[in-house]
């Protein structure tokens, strides 16, 4: 391989954050939810999957049904909070992703609670099984080209633009007889679908999962690289992804004293971040504000 | 004209970036030429954890310049103790760095995450401070200086037997150490004849833990176990024991020794926890000179993490696989211990008992 084993590994971050991020920006930036859960999709994808993959079902079924699992709670979550918009949606929401966090950590008759889940099996699909992070990069990256391609595919046809209409004027398509409930449900249950597989394929990459891995500090690196890719832009996000995992990486390569190595990386990052921004306060590939 | 400066700006960052890494890596290159072996240090510098972090990291380091071993280069990874920083600082030491041994990390879920990447790689881990079962298990190439939650529960739930108690309550945060430890408590002082009677839990660093210490109260138990590793949580605990008027020996582990517990005066005298045995007056002697504070927490455990790698360096190990095999041959008398690596790479540790006697901690004789 050309590339060297620590590239590979970011590589495989960038991708499976990347199907995380564009799932968020079809529910945040096209159809106008200020969704503060999906970590707590991407926490459930991972834990159903674990699960079920630690039980000997195979992998493609365990990664389908992580994500149909997720995308159910994607229903009841829009179910849920129908009727609030805006700072309401995004509290409720909130609170979605501390009642998920809650119960990974409190049933531990079946999450195993603090203690985490260690050993999880690298996928295996048709008899053939994912050894090496080579093969795990070119498997992740199938993944999230498809993903991504369904999404990019969603948002560029009619119902995506029925989802930007909600998002730009939820009464208006009242008026004119669109259910905004069905739009609704059909894109959080779609991004928390993809949240879900993610998750999944996070939990089988580092194979060892535990309920901080899906929380706030996870919550505020996927929100950020959406605000800063720009609301409403897959490429946006794409980018932003890219930016936002190997700029830190990069950050290590500098020749810093051990004693200040970790606050001055850290400083460094949010200036990176905060210029960006500066710069472009709609994010890199913007076009849209929410109210 | 916008999107032009914005990629001007960010290709300039980046490409002032890349310089420094290729720099870096070049460099990295030479010292494998010349036979350098490099070792890592990994924990959390930033976040929730990271005093204990910095310690670790300031004992380790202690080690290594006074081995001062022209052979070897330390590096260092920040994982602000969390999973995927964990791994993503594993592989970069791995790969880039070309490490043969890492002293690290010290929450045990990041070293669970790290030990994977470790064990594939024939590189050696030994932690200064992961004390979950799961520790144990992870490989031939994990290690760890500090006793396993098995070690500390049985001592405890073996002197509370030994007390007399046959009631007992359990209030424990709720995370991976807490869960830990009460587990084997529970399970040990069953099985010595006892009864818990009272099975609570509280989210590390909330401070109001009233709910739960009536619900202790109103189960009479004859002794409280207390386990915490928050110092401010703890505070407020053991303040709150007092304010329900629990009428049951308070009992504690190693977490509940912090200085800030003894400012609550007569209502901590008589508290008693379970500690590993502390670490040798060489070694606070010669953490004070360097540092000018006492050794915090697990900065022992670092500095014999450190020194037997080197121990194993001196010894003519240079791979990952060498020294491991030197690892599990050695025996030493360390700053925080009797060091011997049993099949599982865990040490056995001693513990003592520690209770708070006129307004300080006093270790009591066996």
């Amino acid at each position: 391989m050309i590339i060297s084993a620590y590239q590979t590994h970011i590589f495989i971050l960038i991708f499976i954050y990347i199907i995380l991020a564009v799932s968020l920006n079809l529910a945040l930036g096209y159809t106008g939810l200020l969704n503060l859960g999906h970590v707590a999709f991407f926490g459930i994808g991972a834990y159903t999957s674990a699960l079920l993959a630690i039980e000997g079902l195979p992998y493609i079924a365990a990664v389908i049904i992580a994500g149909l699992f997720a995308s159910v709670f994607g229903y009841l979550l829009v179910k849920a909070t129908d009727k609030l918009k805006g700072d309401y949606m995004a509290m409720a929401t909130l609170g979605f992703s501390f009642v998920v966090y809650s119960l990974l950590l409190n049933l531990r008759d079946i999450t195993r609670g603090a203690m985490g889940i260690p050993g999880i099996p690298k996928p295996s699909i048709l008899g053939l099984t994912i050894r090496t992070n080579d093969q795990y990069l070119i498997f992740v990256m199938a993944v999230c080209a498809i993903s991504v391609f369904i999404m990019y595919r969603m948002v560029n046809s009619p119902f995506g633009k029925l989802l930007e209409a909600n998002r730009d004027n939820a009464v208006n398509l009242r008026v004119l007889g669109k259910n905004t409930f069905a739009l609704k449900y059909k894109a959080m249950m779609t991004s928390a679908f993809f949240a879900g597989v993610s998750g999944s394929l996070y939990a089988h990459y580092i194979t060892f999962i535990d309920p901080t891995s899906f929380y706030i500090a996870e919550l505020i690196l996927i929100l950020t690289i959406v605000i800063v890719g720009g609301l409403a832009s897959i490429k946006g996000s794409i980018v932003a992804t890219i930016v936002i995992i190997y700029v830190p990486e990069m950050l290590k390569m500098l020749e810093l004293p051990a004693s200040v190595l970790g606050p001055v990386r850290q400083a460094l990052y949010a200036m990176i971040l905060i210029a960006i921004l500066m710069i472009r306060p709609r994010g890199i590939f913007g076009k849209v504000d929410l109210e | 004209m916008r999107t032009f400066k914005v990629v001007i700006v960010m290709l300039v960052i980046m490409g002032l970036l890349l310089t420094a890494g290729c720099a870096d890596t070049e460099e990295t290159t030479e010292d494998t030429e010349s036979d350098m072996i490099v070792v890592g240090i990994m924990g959390p510098y930033t976040g929730g954890a990271a005093e204990y972090g910095n310690a670790a990291k300031d004992g380790a380091m202690l080690a290594f310049n006074e081995a001062n071993l022209s052979n070897v280069e330390v590096v260092t990874e920040d994982t602000k103790s969390e999973t995927k920083e964990a791994a993503t600082a594993m592989n970069k030491m791995v790969s880039v760095d070309n490490v043969q041994a890492v002293v690290g990390d010290l929450i045990s879920a990041a070293t669970l995450a790290a030990a994977p990447i470790a064990e594939q790689n024939q590189v050696v881990l030994i932690s200064p401070a992961s004390t979950s079962t799961d520790v144990s298990t992870a490989g031939d190439y994990i290690f760890r200086t500090i006793p396993g939650d098995d070690g500390q529960g049985i001592f405890a739930a073996q002197t509370l037997s030994d007390a007399g108690y046959t009631k007992l309550a359990l209030l424990y945060t709720n995370d991976q150490y807490g869960n830990g430890l009460a587990t084997i408590i529970t399970d040990e002082f069953t099985e010595l004849g006892g009864e818990i009677v009272a099975d609570e839990t509280y989210e590390a660093g909330s401070s109001d833990m009233r709910t739960q210490l009536t619900k202790i109260k109103d189960a009479e138990p004859e002794a409280l176990f207390i386990v915490s590793n928050t110092p401010d949580s703890s505070v407020a605990l053991l303040r709150q024991v007092t304010e329900i008027g629990i009428d049951a020996d308070v009992y504690g582990s190693e977490g509940l020794k912090v200085a800030s517990i003894l400012e609550l005066g007569d209502s901590v005298e008589g508290v008693t926890i379970t500690s590993v045995s502390p670490e040798s007056e060489e070694f606070k002697q010669k953490y004070m000179e360097e540092y000018g504070v006492e050794p915090p927490a697990f900065a022992a455990q670092a500095y014999d993490g450190a020194t037997a790698i080197i121990m194993a360096i001196e010894g003519g190990a240079t791979t990952g696989e060498e020294i491991k095999d030197a690892l599990y041959e050695m025996e030493f008398d360390g700053a925080s211990g009797h060091i011997k690596f049993d099949e599982n790479g865990d040490v056995a540790g001693g513990y003592v008992l520690v209770e708070v006697q006129d307004g300080a901690f006093v270790t009591l004789e066996e």
